[in-house]
């Protein structure tokens, strides 16, 4: 039954799509070209360096792609849902999702899905044939291993925000943060240090997300990974108790 | 009394603002944490083409501290008020429309510039030996920042205004944003880009939002009166093409409210 729901929230989100052709167009191509200026921003500062503290521009590059195809997919199924839950709860529609008997938080989540953020893959796909840090083919599995493990730091860690509207209702501007940040999950993690590694490493896991196949390409950090596990779960859970604890105090708002 | 009825809007907006406590303290804690990623960025890579570590942090501490927030975005709100109807109650008002979202975003504006001022100058002392302290181009630095809020303005009521005409704001707010922020030096210093490169830019209006402001405080680029007939001729223009533009867009509305 849920995969039914799930295909039809699809099937929305592609009509809706359709209806504003036009907008859609234009937003595909708005974000091939957020793309190339993220790499236009590392092609400026390489202009001046052959290689920055030992990093090459195709390694950087290489962070660039992985973090856009990572954003790709946590936008495409997550940050509809995540983004709709501040005025969910502020006009009632949040109790909607607390009467459905069972799945309710995974219908929650996908229920803003955008399908054509999915096209907009190609793109880093084609840009990774390029630059990629490939050796062996089992390497290319490997990669999407590590995708999907950035993709669930991404996921955990909005979850967590979005749990806070219950208890906020207005989280607007931190999922605007939020957002804001993990589009420059694009640097690399030798930059973290000190007191910058427990902000954007630990506390808001931006460091890690893209980082994490990089890492293990680079020099086969397997310390990034577990630190990417426990962060999520911690992310996960607090989400998950802030839901439990604070549903009982949740006053409906809607008529 | 029209004044009077600005500063009330821009009062009621700052109390409700101020209600939803954790959007508030998202409001302060959003440009420090994004300075921070670039102050870390920038520490690491050095200095970058005539950039030294110090002005490019310092730039980036004008931008997080003010001119983050003279982006020109698409007002969105104004998109769901023409297509919820509630453009009609506004109509009705004995106010000019466009001084009346220009207020209702001031005050946004003025709470951001107060609040990251006082943030910044604390940030600042903290970062004293990366920062520049310029005392003799404030007054240059001035003018232009005035002139980089009229045009941010401008530019933001003229994105605005195609609510009137198309249906779905979701692209144009994307695309204007992210041009803007790019041509004007929000991502990137304009100084650090190819000089070719850097001189079609200047003929637009955008790099007088942030670079050309910030250059003038870090004595990057000098202050000419002749550089500033640039914007100032933008401003105009523009003012001309929003009033068309509003004058227009109210004959073609239709409200659909109840």
């Amino acid at each position: 039954m849920v995969v039914n729901t799930i295909k039809a929230l699809i099937n929305i989100s592609i009509e809706k799509d359709k209806v504003y052709i036009k907008d859609t167009l234009l937003l595909l191509l708005f974000d091939i070209v957020n793309l190339l200026i993220q790499i236009l921003f590392f092609k400026i500062i390489f202009m001046h360096f052959n290689i920055i503290k030992g990093f090459s521009f195709n390694e950087v590059i290489f962070i660039v792609i992985t973090a856009q195809i990572i954003e790709i997919l946590y936008n495409s199924f997550f940050m509809g849902g995540f983004s709709s839950m501040s005025s969910w709860v502020a006009m009632g529609k949040f109790d909607y999702f607390l009467l459905l008997p069972q799945h309710r938080e995974l219908i929650m989540n996908l229920y803003e899905m955008n399908m054509k953020n999915l096209i907009e893959i190609i793109f880093p796909l084609l840009l990774l044939v390029k630059y990629n840090p490939f050796k062996y083919f089992w390497d290319i599995p490997l990669y999407i291993v590590f995708i999907l493990l950035g993709l669930f730091v991404r996921y955990s860690f909005g979850y967590f925000i979005a749990s806070l509207a219950v208890i906020y209702t207005r989280i607007d501007t931190l999922q605007m943060i939020e957002n804001m940040l993990f589009s420059y999950s694009i640097f690399p993690y030798v930059i973290y240090k000190q007191i910058a590694k427990w902000i954007f490493v630990v506390i808001i896991p931006l460091g890690l997300v893209a980082n994490i196949p990089f890492a293990y390409f680079n020099s086969h950090s397997l310390y990034l990974i577990f630190l990417a596990m426990i962060i999520s779960s911690v992310y996960l859970i607090l989400g998950k108790l802030i839901y439990i604890k604070f549903l009982k105090k949740y006053q409906s708002a809607g008529g | 009394m029209n004044l009077k009825f600005y500063i009330n809007e821009i009062i009621t907006f700052f109390r409700v603002s101020y209600f939803y406590k954790l959007n508030f303290w998202s409001f302060i804690l959003q440009n420090i944490l994004m300075f921070a990623l670039f102050f870390v960025f920038f520490k690491w890579t050095g200095r970058i083409g005539t950039l030294n570590s110090s002005e490019i942090i310092t730039y980036y501490l004008l931008l997080m501290a003010f001119f983050q927030s003279l982006i020109p975005a698409v007002d969105t709100g104004f998109f769901s008020k023409i297509r919820s109807g509630g453009l009609d109650g506004i109509l009705t008002l004995p106010i000019n429309l466009n001084y009346y979202f220009i207020s209702m975003h001031l005050e946004v504006l003025i709470f951001k510039f107060l609040l990251n001022s006082i943030i910044f100058i604390f940030v600042g002392f903290s970062l004293k030996n990366y920062i520049i302290i310029n005392f003799h181009t404030i007054p240059f630095f001035l003018i232009a920042f005035s002139i980089s809020i009229i045009l941010y303005f401008e530019l933001r009521l003229f994105f605005t205004q195609f609510a009137f005409f198309i249906e779905r704001e979701g692209a144009l707010a994307s695309w204007s944003y992210f041009i803007t922020m790019f041509f004007s030096g929000g991502i990137l210093p304009i100084m650090i880009f190819p000089t070719l490169f850097k001189k079609i830019i200047y003929v637009s209006p955008f790099p007088y939002l942030i670079d050309y402001p910030i250059s003038i405080y870090l004595g990057t680029q000098t202050f000419d009166l002749k550089r500033l007939l640039i914007p100032l001729s933008y401003i105009i223009i523009l003012t001309v093409v929003n009033k068309v533009f509003s004058e227009k867009g109210l004959k073609v509305y239709m409200g659909y409210g109840g």
